[in-house]
């Protein structure tokens, strides 16, 4: 009979990566005052998304991926729905294309979130054009696109640490 | 043991039927949610206001070490710039004390005017001040939350300043916090003077840190440094309210330059002038 506190330990594991996520989503939404980059402010957690999708999809489902949308459609105060459709969509073509991008070099892991993370920018932005009417300047969209490309080994390694740290735990339960 | 075997197969079978269907169901769900979103939807409002009211507390403890990280990174960039800024607070400072006598001449100069000309003032206006706790810039959307909400007063409709002039306002209230639409944010428009011979505009954001004068009609009678204020039209933001001034004009659209800056303000005051315009309309309407 597993006691109360492993249960729990057992929860929190296996909602790690949600919480990882919640953490990025989290540090992309609280103000930082940066001089002339008051627009830039890229959401963190779709490399973390697609991390998970290619390396460890079993441990952050389409449900997580749903959620974690929704989640930032209300931290980023987008129209909601859009972030959920973008953050499932990409979860899901990531997880598809995994076998093709498991075993690859970084770099060409890193090129692939470059093509995820341009059609989930774009898609965005298709989407709050929609709602608004009107869209949004594309300079803006260029510029936090190309910082969460060039963000991606940092967040990544984060990724991957918690993996490992999870792999640990497991090989000790 | 049967009966944990039927769960463990409903859950496999449930799993596989996620696995297959899972992705139409959650595109579909999210296409709706955008669609509800477009059609101004109480049900999204709602589901804003119930994630101000649970989110709130929770993002706050989350964001503790954030906030750490963030406040040292200010220090470290504030530390380089300390004599710089010294010398310009020194400035402002010389220049603030011969305003403040000057307004207070002008103060004494309007009473005595006013009960000359025995005028009635409007009545007060209900004013909140509330401190910004967390905001939204980003390419895709440009609004805040503050820390005051339906048990401070605080209204859907209402009009947030900063440093005197026009911010943007608040479009969904929870008991303790509220959001706030900024000017500069892609769904805000706003009827507008431009200049002293009070040509009508609409000033509308895109989601940049300068906002754009559309539809205005007599485009030789706009120039650089125009002063544009709210003019009222809409009956949201009552007229003379001071937005910013004219930056460059193209041909059918001219950049403009906010008085608030974002990055300079943590606090706003949040103001219920009584007028709902065009709010109350479009309130029935999704009712």
């Amino acid at each position: 009979m597993e006691g109360i506190w492993t249960k729990i330990a057992k929860g929190f594991w296996f909602v790690s990566p949600f919480l990882l996520v919640m953490f990025l989503e989290l540090f992309s939404f609280y103000p930082f005052h940066i001089p002339n980059m008051a627009v830039i402010r890229p959401c963190f957690a779709l490399v973390a998304i697609y991390y998970f999708a290619v390396y460890a999809p079993w441990r952050f489902g389409m449900i997580m991926a749903f959620a974690a949308g929704l989640l930032a459609d209300s931290l980023f105060m987008v129209p909601f729905g859009t972030y959920a459709l973008v953050f499932v969509l990409l979860f899901k073509v990531a997880e598809a294309l995994r076998r093709f991008l498991v075993d690859k070099p970084f770099y060409i892991v890193w090129i692939g979130f470059g093509v995820f993370a341009l059609v989930a920018n774009l898609l965005m932005w298709f989407a709050v054009a929609f709602v608004a009417g009107r869209f949004t300047a594309f300079l803006p969209m260029v510029v936090s696109y190309s910082i969460l490309v060039a963000i991606y080994p940092f967040v990544s390694f984060l990724c991957f640490l918690l993996l490992k740290l999870l792999l640990r735990v497991n090989r000790y339960e | 043991m049967k009966q944990a075997g039927g769960i463990k197969h409903i859950s496999r079978k449930f799993r596989s039927w996620l696995e297959r269907f899972g992705i139409i169901l959650f595109v579909l769900f999210a296409v709706v949610l955008i669609v509800l979103e477009k059609m101004d939807s109480p049900i999204i409002s709602g589901m804003r206001v119930a994630f101000l009211e649970v989110m709130l507390p929770v993002t706050n403890t989350l964001a503790v070490p954030v906030r750490w990280i963030a406040k040292r990174v200010d220090i470290v960039s504030e530390y380089f710039s300390l004599i710089d800024e010294n010398e310009k607070l020194l400035l402002e400072n010389q220049k603030l004390k011969q305003e403040r006598e000057n307004i207070i001449f002008l103060v004494q100069e309007n009473q005595q005017l006013a009960k000359m000309l025995n005028y009635k003032y409007p009545p007060a206006v209900k004013s909140v001040t509330a401190k910004i706790v967390a905001d939204s810039e980003s390419a895709f959307a440009q609004s805040l939350i503050v820390l005051a909400g339906s048990g401070s007063g605080v209204e859907k409709g209402d009009v947030v300043m900063a440093n005197g002039a026009l911010m943007g306002r608040v479009i969904n209230v929870a008991s303790d916090a509220a959001q706030v639409l900024l000017l500069n944010d892609v769904n805000s428009r706003i009827p507008v003077f431009v200049g002293k011979d009070r040509q009508r505009a609409i000033l509308v954001g895109d989601n940049t840190n300068a906002p754009v004068l559309i539809l205005f009609l007599q485009k030789d009678k706009i120039a650089v440094g125009d002063e544009i204020t709210t003019s009222g039209d809409a009956g949201v933001f009552p007229s003379g309210l001071v937005i910013g001034t004219v930056d460059e004009i193209d041909d059918d659209e001219a950049k403009v330059s906010l008085v608030v800056d974002r990055n300079k303000v943590d606090y706003v005051k949040i103001l219920n002038f009584g007028q709902r315009g065009i709010l109350q309309s479009t309130d029935k309407w999704t009712k």
